[in-house]
């Protein structure tokens, strides 16, 4: 689903789904945003 | 009447995944705003937003929701969490003033604008304590300090950092407390489920983002009570309430904005995203 964040398996690296071509079988992705100090629940 | 909501967020997690299917199937039209890559002017020009009767605010970064709620508001579009709610909820010290002043126990708290200062309170109220940031979450740079070496340690590597939030000190007494808390997840009037968060082994805090387990809580009448009490204090809505079951009985010591409920809906099985999208549809009417 866009905007959700994957993790690559091999090194964690944090990537966000910028959009899903079913047909093609593409996946965009973007690097995540890095970790904000006011993040949280 | 059909509601229209649209779901605001920086980070799609399992929450507002849990959120889009609930209102879905609830016959809610529903859309899903990422807050990077949609900016809001501050004119009167509501845009796109006249379609929404109501807004869930989502982010993740509590700045960046705190403003696109009161950007939001100034349209006049109702938003759950509403800024003053996100304002206090989202700033540990303002949070504690609130519970305080309506009366809610939650631990002793200090507030220090110095790291003078900070060390003083700390060696006069004796070790250990607690020193939380006021903005941010998931036990994150919570520091609970043993001693003065600690506290000295503590407060060097705050000098060094660049926010300014870090130079204000929120130090707390260290409550002694069996190896869990209770996180309740408060929607609008109601306690819609409670869960014990057990601290991981090797770690004194019990968030789920450490690793915490959790198990269905079940809360007697005066904890809810007193969880209604906290929620209602920080204006209300849709809130994590924290507490922890001291020996002189229940201690409030956070209440969370945007909560994360996947632990808790998967310990009680109960569906807490409906329940949300409920409340939404009642504000939307309103």
């Amino acid at each position: 689903m866009p905007g959700e964040i994957i993790a690559c398996p091999d090194c964690g690296t944090e990537y966000e789904v910028v959009s899903i071509d079913p047909e093609a079988g593409e996946v965009e992705l973007k690097p995540a945003e890095e970790v904000g100090e006011d993040w949280g629940e | 009447m059909v509601t229209r909501l649209a779901i605001v967020y920086d980070r799609l997690r399992w929450e507002e995944k849990k959120l889009y299917t609930s209102a879905k199937d609830a016959g809610v039209e529903v859309t899903l705003v990422d807050a990077k890559t949609n900016g809001l002017t501050l004119f009167d020009d509501v845009g796109r937003w006249k379609d929404e009767d109501v807004v869930l605010q989502r982010c993740i970064s509590h700045y960046r929701g705190l403003y696109y709620t009161a950007i939001l508001e100034s349209m006049g579009i109702p938003v759950v969490n509403s800024f003053e709610t996100s304002l206090v909820s989202g700033n540990k010290l303002l949070t504690t003033l609130k519970l305080a002043k309506a009366g809610v126990p939650t631990p002793r708290t200090y507030a220090a604008f110095s790291d003078e200062a900070a060390l003083n309170i700390m060696e006069s109220i004796g070790y250990p304590v607690v020193v939380k940031p006021i903005v941010g979450s998931w036990g994150r740079l919570i520091a609970r300090i043993d001693d003065r070496d600690d506290a000295s340690l503590l407060i060097e590597a705050r000098r060094l950092s660049s926010d300014p939030l870090q130079h204000i000190y929120y130090l707390q007494e260290y409550v002694d407390r069996p190896p869990r808390d209770i996180r309740a997840i408060v929607v609008g009037e109601d306690v819609v489920a409670a869960i014990y968060r057990y601290q991981p082994p090797g770690d004194w805090r019990t968030n789920v983002a450490r690793g915490g387990r959790v198990e269905a809580a079940i809360l007697t009448g005066e904890q809810r009570e007193m969880i209604l009490k906290a929620a209602g204090a920080v204006g209300g809505g849709v809130l994590g309430v924290d507490a922890m079951e001291a020996r002189e009985g229940l201690l409030v010591h956070e209440v969370n904005n945007t909560v994360e409920f996947k632990g808790a809906s998967q310990a009680t099985g109960l569906d807490i995203a409906s329940r949300i999208v409920d409340y939404a549809k009642i504000i939307g009417s309103r």
